[in-house]
């Protein structure tokens, strides 16, 4: 062996000096809490669509469809690592303290996208696959490359990729989009914008510092307020069309009516808090409406097993 | 940029980071393992319903 290759192949087993991310940084890239959200409503959508899948295939698919939302995330936080670093809120994240490459998490993020796109298209079927990858790529590249920095409706038009996880679920189960999965999407669509503009006025300083134009930073705190009461309003009427158009019981439609008035109250209230309060409410209504998203999607399958 | 400051830069790599990254290599080892199996258990379950489903 010459010296040359015996020094390369020495150098090739040195780490990478900037390559010190630790399984948990990788892990915290794919941001878990929020992928939670999506094997939750995509599990609800397989779970409601019609046909039967083999739970080995069932798992395959949440668990795919979990990954590849994970590397949406990531490839946000390499976008993203710029802002991220000036808000307290995310300063920590794996890009912006050091611990993972911007280039490492790019890499990253493209290998378990394609990844889990293919996956999906083999194992599962195409059509899942394909808005698997629609998906990612309307995160990555249309919320985070092009909506974020440029709009105030940015959450609100993003919203759709986060809306979409129970669409893919019900595609994986029954290889069809229907007008019920669509409705699974519309109350995940407008449930988006209240639940983060209600963090968006907690965070507001943070927003402005790093030049994101959310809606309190760009309209104004008062305008925001109304825009949140409307679409708490719009989310009620829409969390109720499973009911109307026959697709759930009245079980579903009182538990629906019951959460849905508990979150107009509060961003209501919210609305009418005193500059004081505000935060303490808006803090109360961002809880809340996860709890309730995660309620509304517990009684839609409640409500088909209890037949109401 | 001088040779010092590059130096400086580097990675001092303990045996603390040694041991996260040889931690990190062994879950990814798992984790590639795991998707190995569920990728033969749907071929197996998919060419079962295949063979269960022919015409005859």
């Amino acid at each position: 062996m010459s010296q040359t290759h015996k020094e390369t192949l020495l150098k090739l087993q040195e780490p990478a000096s900037e390559d010190v991310g630790s399984a948990a940084d990788y892990i915290a890239l794919m941001k878990p809490r929020v992928m939670s959200l999506v094997v939750f409503t995509a599990l609800i959508g397989l779970v409601m669509a019609p046909g039967a899948i083999h739970p080995v295939m069932a798992v395959a698919a949440i668990a795919l469809i979990a990954v590849g939302a994970g590397a949406s995330a990531a490839l946000n936080m390499w976008y993203d690592a710029d802002i991220d670093a000036v808000m307290s809120r995310t300063q920590d994240r794996p890009v912006p303290s050091g611990r993972v490459a911007p280039d490492a998490a790019l890499t990253f993020g493209l290998w378990v996208s394609g990844l889990s796109v293919l996956a999906m298209a083999v194992m599962i079927n195409y059509l899942s696959a394909a808005l698997l990858a629609f998906t990612i790529f309307f995160y990555a590249v249309i919320y985070t490359m092009f909506l974020k920095r440029r709009t105030a409706q940015n959450i609100v038009i993003g919203g759709a990729a986060g809306a979409l996880p129970p669409v893919i679920g019900w595609a994986a189960a029954a290889n069809s989009v229907s007008i019920e999965s669509l409705i699974y999407f519309a109350i995940i669509f407008f449930w988006t914008p209240p639940h983060f503009w209600a963090l968006a006025l907690i965070k507001n300083d943070d927003y402005q510092a790093a030049n994101v134009p959310m809606l309190p930073v760009t309209a104004g705190v008062k305008s925001t307020l109304s825009q949140i009461v409307l679409y708490a309003f719009v989310l009620f009427g829409v969390t109720l069309l499973p009911y109307a158009l026959g697709f759930s019981g009245l079980f579903y439609a009182s538990g629906a009516a019951l959460l849905g008035c508990v979150f107009v109250a509060l961003c209501v209230s919210l609305a009418l808090a005193s500059d004081k309060n505000r935060n303490r409410v808006a803090g109360m209504t961002f809880a809340y409406s996860i709890f309730y998203l995660f309620l509304l999607f517990v009684l839609l399958p409640t409500d088909r097993v209890m037949g109401l | 940029m001088s040779d010092e400051t590059k130096q400086e830069e580097e990675t001092v790599w303990t045996e603390e980071l040694l041991r996260e990254r040889r931690k990190r290599a062994a879950i990814m080892a798992i984790a590639l393992l795991a998707f190995i199996a569920l990728f033969f258990w749907v071929t197996l379950i998919k060419l079962g319903a295949n063979i269960a489903n022919r015409p005859l």
